[in-house]
Parts: structure tokens; sequence; C-alpha cells
């Protein structure tokens, strides 16, 4: 056996001369279904598109330091991780009656072992019991939204809630399930968080502070980001540049050091990156599929094989190779003819409160604090409140980057009132309204799942590949833009009661794709093989051996950060591959507790 | 002297088989700091200069000139990948070893091994190549994690082993098995100096930045790579530069550098704008970056927004399992709080006036000023 791998490109064993999985992509979905099956001892091949910041994560022993580092320019700038439109561009349009447009802010996710999480604030709530039966609980509180496709999951909180429970112990989830930091309206949980809730950042204290006054519930928000040694990982020490940043010294429970690195350590893994699928390949009848093609980082052409296959490259990604692998041009696995259907982003509702004195987002972690008053539903999560609309969590967040918050000072618009005003650029970076004076609310606002949002190949953009490119065509409905305009104004209210000089919104602009990076659906799960993609488990109904481990399997969007359901899920589909009867046997509790290495 | 070190004391150290270790500590910011090749010429680089002064000009505080922000753009400009010989994604002395001993020329899947210039020998030739890569080399991507401007936490000694001191190899004075981890000595190496090797593809977006997309035809099928403002930089500052100075000499019959305040900021008004907001932009990445892109020269940028930098490893949350909620934290710079030499001064009329505009300007989406702001700390 040769592992750890020595040779450039690959990670874990190098040595496995025929695999039984096959993972396209190793973000929180492939890395944690890669975890289950290499545990049980299959042999798996991870491909990943993008590079490798790592270095000897194949190694026992403590984490090596990755070449992540708080470093905006690299970060942040010149996006080193994230998906590049110079040389893969994604197209938008709206409606199908226009031309899709090439523009940037499609699929904003990132190309990196370990996927987007990496680099997020890994705030990790969970969903909430009614996530699971939306439409069930629309109509229990008569509720109709005419063009929307909403369906209740096939399956319910309480048959995922052990997978939740593994995925909380493996990415070391901090949080509060009792008391005043607990957030009133989390569904049950089996066990309480594994880490000690976050130290709270003065700016998540400010706001929470306003809006407790108002009678609301904000809680210590659920976050993979450590709070005392736990696996091998350090505890954080609130450096302030968090989101869009990977963590330089892994504090972050990032699927690159939880469930992918516990895979590669197994010595039945190998993980191969820069290694970009560009299509399946098919047996003659087309039930099965029999291995890939994928370029690597030379540009050339290369094939894997394996007896299964899991796609878990996120949702636009994933749909877009079902298309590219099928020279019909239908797409496989999609006689039920919803391949690439019901996409949906979290509406984002952001308001900007600016404060007299310093905030200083530039310590600390990402997100501390937020409240789940405006998602609309009842303590527990259980059913939907008649009086409130669907909306989505709040994080009370920040800026911690001086060059994005200059540059922001730099938007036309800006631009135009600065001039206006007689205010210079300097005077504005001096002072740094937008820096060290803002507070932020995002809400991650529901958006209703509709057939016509859907992703398929745009017929005339190529990447660099030369293969065709996904295509985008979005559009809001009324019910996410109505709950947005309904808790604009008790935002303000939260802001002006936590002492802020000005509170807006950042505007909303129809024209321009969703800039959320929660990316769901395309891949809808569901019983019926005519209004679903996979079945209950993950598996395409229209194929023998193909899974999907991502976001695409999601049925409604919920308003919660979706990462930690993407790993559940995974868990459990990867469970149901090698222990059908009993999927949850598969769940290791406490190997990893506490574990040194 | 360290900061002597020449290209040709590097390549006899090597040739003479001496190991990475002999060299200085500081041994690589001096071969990062050389100048190697530069793009713009020194006229241009003069106006280039000027007109970052005036975009962010000089007062009582430094302005983008005192940063070096033309340094900043003037690396970007002349960015060239170094050769990462030994494939470990850093581009570092490490490499020239690799080189000079050829160790790594027959490690698969290291395309370029010892083998730089692609002759198919490794010999000599190799070796004057990589050192003039990196020599020549700018960063696109600074290394990572740490850049030694901060220390180690100090950790109470018998309480809290250091979860990160055994990590990397560290120098430690003394009390190395004993958990102890002391301030003295304990500054991490600049990694960021360390600069990565860029991937394929981001060794191909960075071409169609820096050259434009005719230089890479395989993205003939994205008009992306033609319109996007960030591409063609070489040309855009080239034409731009050349269109500042050409109408100071119609207008006022003198170059930009000779210009007033008042005449140049006349001229930056006149040309095109595109122009003016891509140089703006550079502008204050050349005043707000991590100093290893050659800008924010001694910090200067950091300290004028007051911003600390890049806070790892030290951070702003001491970890310490003796006290409740496990973390302390500094009573200089507090994460939970405000600062202790918080003035509540607020904002000057201007920035007032600029805010009480934004915050209510858009008809679709209004904002609010709110009646009394009041400046406050939270109660623990």
């Amino acid at each position: 056996m040769s592992f750890p791998s020595n040779i450039p490109g690959i990670l874990g064993n190098t040595d496995i001369a025929r695999f039984d999985a096959l993972i396209i992509g190793s973000g929180a979905g492939g890395s944690a279904a890669a975890h289950v099956l290499a545990a049980a001892g299959q042999k798996v091949l991870v491909l990943e598109a993008g590079d490798n910041h790592f270095p000897g994560l194949d190694r026992s022993g403590l984490i090596p330091w990755p070449l992540y580092s708080n470093d905006e320019i690299k970060m942040s700038i010149r996006r080193f991780v994230f998906q590049d439109p110079l040389v893969e561009p994604r197209t938008f349009r709206q409606t199908e009656n226009e031309v899709a447009q090439p523009d940037p802010d499609v699929n904003n996710l990132t190309r990196n072992v370990g996927g987007a999480a990496v680099i997020s604030s890994v705030s990790y709530p969970r969903f909430t019991a009614v996530d699971f039966r939306m439409a069930s609980a629309l109509r229990d509180v008569g509720r109709e939204y005419p063009d929307t496709s909403f369906a209740d999951w096939p399956l319910s909180y309480d048959e995922l809630e052990p997978f939740l429970a593994e995925t909380d112990r493996l990415s070391g989830i901090a949080g509060a399930a009792e008391g005043d930091a607990a957030d009133p309206f989390q569904s049950w949980r089996s066990e309480p968080f594994p880490l000690p809730p976050q130290p709270e950042m003065y700016v998540g204290r400010v706001l929470a502070n306003g809006a407790r006054q108002l009678g609301y519930h904000p809680f210590n928000y659920p976050s993979a980001v450590a709070t005392r040694p736990y696996d091998g990982r350090s505890p954080c020490v609130g450096c302030g540049l968090c989101t869009n940043y990977g963590c330089a010294r892994n504090s972050k429970g990032s699927p690159a050091v939880t469930t992918l690195r516990k895979a590669l350590l197994t010595g039945n893994c190998q993980l191969r990156y820069n290694a970009h699928v560009s299509r399946l390949l098919l047996d003659g009848e087309r039930r099965r599929v029999t291995g890939v093609e994928y370029i690597d980082n030379d540009g050339q052409l290369q094939a894997a094989s394996a007896d299964y296959c899991i796609l878990a490259a996120s949702p636009i990604e994933s749909v877009r190779l079902c298309f590219l692998s099928d020279p019909t041009g239908a797409g496989i696995g999609n006689s039920s003819g919803h391949l690439g259907r019901h996409m949906m982003f979290h509406f984002q509702t952001i308001g900007v409160g600016i404060f007299k004195q310093r905030l200083h987002g530039e310590r600390g972690r990402s997100i501390t604090n937020g409240m789940g008053d405006f998602r609309g539903i009842t303590e527990g999560g259980t059913a939907l409140r008649p009086d409130r609309p669907l909306g989505g969590v709040i994080e009370f967040g920040t800026s911690s980057e001086p060059i994005t918050a200059a540059h922001d000072s730099l938007r036309p618009e800006a631009v135009q009132f600065a001039q206006l005003v007689g205010v210079s650029l300097k005077q504005l970076l001096v002072e740094s309204p937008f820096q060290a004076h803002i507070a932020v609310m995002i809400m991650h606002g529901e958006d209703a799942p509709q057939p016509t949002n859907r992703v398929d190949l745009d017929p005339t953009v190529r990447d660099v590949f030369g293969l065709p490119v996904p295509r985008l065509t979005y559009k809001n409905h009324a019910l996410e833009l109505d709950a947005s305009a309904f808790y604009k104004p008790e935002m303000l209210k939260v802001f002006e009661a936590a002492g802020a000089a000005y509170g807006f919104f950042d505007p909303f602009d129809p024209a321009v794709p969703p800039q959320s990076r929660h990316i769901l659906g395309g891949l809808r799960m569901g019983d019926d093989p005519r209004a679903a993609v996979c079945d209950r488990w993950g598996k395409f109904h229209d194929l023998d051996n193909l899974y999907c481990a991502d976001g695409g399997v999601f049925v409604t969007g919920s308003g919660y950060n979706p990462t930690p359901t993407i790993i559940a899920l995974a868990l459990r589909t990867a469970g149901a591959i090698v222990s059908p009867a009993a999927p949850e046997r598969m769940l290791s509790r406490t190997a990893h507790r506490h574990a040194t290495g | 002297m360290v900061s002597q070190l020449s290209r040709r004391d590097v390549l006899w150290l090597m040739v003479a088989g001496a190991a990475v270790s002999v060299l200085p500590k500081r041994s690589s910011a001096t071969l990062t700091a050389a100048p190697g090749p530069r793009f713009l010429t020194s006229e241009e680089f003069a106006i280039l200069d000027a007109s970052v002064a005036r975009i962010v000009p000089t007062d009582s505080q430094p302005g983008a000139r005192e940063c070096g922000a033309a340094d900043y753009i003037q690396n970007l400009l002349s960015f060239m990948p170094g050769e990462d010989a030994n494939c470990d994604r850093r581009v570092n002395a490490a490499d020239l070893t690799a080189t000079v001993r050829g160790a790594q020329a027959h490690r698969p899947g290291c395309p370029l091994g010892g083998d730089v210039d692609g002759d198919g020998v490794v010999d000599a030739g190799d070796t004057v190549r990589a050192v003039a890569a990196m020599f020549d080399a700018h960063p696109i991507y600074a290394g990572g994690p740490f850049s030694g401007r901060q220390p180690q936490p100090h950790f109470p000694t018998g309480t809290t082993p250091c979860y990160v001191c055994h990590v990397a190899p560290l120098q430690q004075t003394s009390g190395a098995g004993s958990g102890a981890a002391t301030t003295v000595d304990n500054y991490p190496p600049d990694y960021f100096e360390q600069f990565l090797q860029p991937s394929r593809l981001q060794a191909l977006s960075w071409k169609i930045r820096i050259l434009g997309a005719a230089a890479v035809p395989e993205v003939a099928d994205n008009p992306l790579a033609r319109q996007l403002p960030e591409v063609d930089l070489r040309r855009q500052y080239r034409n731009g530069l050349a269109a500042l100075e050409s109408l100071s000499r119609a207008q006022f019959g003198a170059s930009f550098v000779a210009l007033s305040a008042a005449q140049q900021t006349t001229i930056l008004n006149a040309v095109d704008p595109a122009f003016v907001t891509l140089l703006t932009g550079h502008t204050i990445e050349g005043m707000l970056c991590a100093p290893e892109y050659g800008g924010n020269r001694n910090q200067l940028g950091w300290q004028l927004v007051r911003f600390d930098g890049d806070s790892q490893p030290l951070g702003y949350e001491i970890y310490d399992a003796t006290v409740p909620g496990n973390y302390r934290e500094r009573a200089d710079k507090p994460d939970s709080g405000p600062n202790p030499d918080e003035d509540c001064s607020g904002f000057s009329t201007g920035v007032t006036r600029f805010l009480t505009v934004i915050s209510g300007a858009s008809l679709t989406q209004p904002g609010r000023k709110f009646p009394s702001p009041y400046c406050f700390g939270v109660d623990k």
C-alpha cells in the first residue's frame, strides 16, 4: 500500500487497483459519503475539480497547516478558490424568452478540496421539523401559492435526526441546546451540542440587545468553529477574517479536516484534485454508470471507473454533468422531465446598520448571534405561524474586510453621492463607516420552489475545456419578495433599538442572479419517479448505480443554512449503500470524540 | 549582509550544495523584494505614482504614495509565475535545491521535476532558469498560513497545552515539551512571501487578466474574457497612462506629474472613467494589501484605517480552559465590547451628510436615519 500519497495531484492511498465508489466533488456531501464508505471498507475514488490547499491532509497525527491565510487580496480580491468566470463562465436569464447572458455571479461557489464550506462561516444550524413537510404545513394554515412546486420531503426530521446528530459530532458544532442562548424555534435534539457556545462578538451582542428589547429571541448561532480543542483541531482565536477565508489553523470544522480527512486516513480512499469531470460513461442499456472522463491539471483527458457513482459536485454542476453525459441532450436520469428544475437560492434580505461607535468586526468570529423570529414558524419548529409570512433565520454580521468595504464605497451610486456631498475617498477610508461602524442583518428567506427555475446547458457559451456551460433561468416568486417586504420595517426597528444611527437595505435587482451561496434543488428527491429525479435515498430513479449526495436533492429550501442537512443526507445515502436495511448502523457514535489525531 | 544577498550569491550557495537551512532566516524576503523585469517604464511609473497620489492624497496622514500603491500595481502588471520545481505548491528556495540536486526529477506526477527549462536533462541550465524565475516572479497568491507579524498566543504555563505550536516546526527558546509556549521568539516565519504556484486554470485566468483574451485561444467562446473590467490590464494601463499624459500636455502644456493638484484632478475627471475606476480600485488594494504584495509599505495603509492586518496566529480570543466560557479577551483589543478608548465622536460633517443621503437614497428600498442615535457599550 502506498499511503500517504507522495504524488502531486493525489491525496490518500495511491495504490488502489479497483474502486467500488466514485465520488464527484469533495465538498460537504461528497466528503461525508466518502467517510461512511471508506470506513465500511469500500474502496473510494474522489475526483475534485479544484486545487488542494491542505498539503499533507492524508498524513496521520496532527493536522498540518493549510495554505490559507488572513490575506484579503488572495482570498476575496483575487478570488483564490472561487469558480473563475474567465475560464468557467455560466449564463443567466430571468425567463425562457430571453437569451441568457454570461454572468460572473452565477454559481458563486468555490473549487477546492473540501468545497465551499471550507471558506464559509460554517454556520451550521439545523433545518426544523416543519421544513420536511412544508407543503402540508402551508395547507394547514390555508396558504396557496400558484406556480410553486412545494412538496413534502420523502423523509421526516425524525428520520434524519440520528444523521444530524452524527453531523454535529463529526463537524464539532458549537451551540446552545437550552437556556437563554438557545434558539426556541429549533426542533428537538437527541443530544446537546458537542461543543460549548461561541464567545460573542461585540456586533452580535449589540444587535441581540436590540432584538431582545423588542421581545425577540436572539440566540448563540450554531457553528462548526471549534470552541475548544476537538478531534485534532485547535480552538478558534477569533482572528476576524473568517467568511471567505479558509481557516489558517483548522479551527473550522470544514469537510476537508473532518469527514474527508477521516476517509483519507482509512487507507481506503484516494482523492485526485484538479480533476475536472467532463462526463459520466454509461453502459449500453443506459441503466448503469461505468465510469467517468475527466481533464487533469495538464489538460489531458483521463478516465476512471468504479462499481457505482455519487454526484456531489453542487447542484448546478451535478445537473450540468447529467446533461453533458447524454448525447441526445435530454439529460440522464431525466425521464421525469424534472432534471435541473425547482432550483432554489435563499432570498437574502440584507439590512445595514451604521453605528457611531466602532464595532470592530475584524475581531472575533464570523457569525456568533442571530434570531429565528422572522422565520415564521412556531416554537420547536413544528408548524407555521398563521400571523407571520415564511421568512428565514437572521444572521447578525458585520464587515471584517477593509478592501472589500472600501470597494463598496466605489459603487457608482455611492461615488455619485459622495461627490454630491463633497466627501473624499480618503475621508471614507479613514472614517470607514462601512467597515468599522457597520452591523449587518442577513435574512435567509425561504425561496419558493418553481419548476420554471431551472438549469440546463447554454447553447453557445463554452468554458476553457470547450464544454457547454450551465445556463440558469431564474425569477423570484412573490412569496419571498412579499416576506422580505413584510420583515424589512421590523429589521429597521431592531437596528434602531440596538442604537444604530442609520439603517437601510442592500437594493434588490432581479436582473442580477441570486447572490446566496445556498444553492439547492435541480435533482429533487421523491417517491414518485414521474415527479422526482432521485428517490428517498438519493439514488436516481432511472439508474441502478448513480446517486446524488449534494444539495441538489432538496425538495424545499428552508430558511436556515443548508450545509449540515447536506452532510446528514449524504451520510444517510452512503449508509444505505453499504447497509440498506439499517443505514444508521454505519454511524460510529464515539470513535472520533476527543481524538487527538 | 542578508540584505545584500544577490542572485550570484544564491546561485553559488546552491551550486556549492548548501542546504536551504544555511540561508539566513530572512533570505526569501530579500529574494522576493529584488526587482525583476518591470512592465511599466520609469516614465509610466511616475505618472502612475502621481495619479494614485491624487486619488488618495497625502495630508496630515499618509496617502497612496507613501503606502507604495504604485509598487503594488507595478507588481501586478509584472506578474510572472515562478517555477515550483519540487511540486510542493510553494515557490521558495527549496525549489532551487531540488533543481540543483535533481532530486525530484523522477518524481511521478511532478512534470517539472528538476527539469525546469524542459530540455529533457537536469543540468546547470535548469538552475539558472530556476533562480531567474524566482527573482523575477511576483506573487498573485501569497502563501500561508502566517505572515510572522503576529506571535503565537501565549498560554499560561501548566494550564493549557499549545494546540497549534507543535503542528509545524517553530523555534522555541525554552519550555519545549512542557506545554508552555513563550512569547519570546515565538513568531512563525513569513509564509506569505513563499508565494503559491497557480494551478493550470488559475494561470490561464491570470494570463487573460494581464495579457488579454487574445493570449488564450481556449476562451474564444467566453464573452466574459473580453468584457470584464479586470481583463487585459497591461493594455488598459499602458493606454490609460498615455491618455493621462497626452491630455495633460494638450490641456496644460506639461506632463501629468508636473501639474498642480487641481489640474491633475481635472485630467482624471476628463479621461475614460472606466480606467479611473480600475485605477482607484487598485490604489485601495495597494494601500490595504498584505505588504508582501508590494504595497501597504510599513503597514501605513492599515494604520490609516485602524486595521490590524492579518491577526493569525494570535487573534483576539485567548483560549484558556481555566476560565468560564474557555476564553479570555485581550484588554487592548476586546472582542465582545467597545474599545477602551472609544470616544463616540461619530462621523465628520461630510460623512454624516453622505450617510444621510445613502440611507434614504433609494426610493424603492427606503432606509432611515434614526432620531436619537446613541453610543454605548453592552454589559456583559
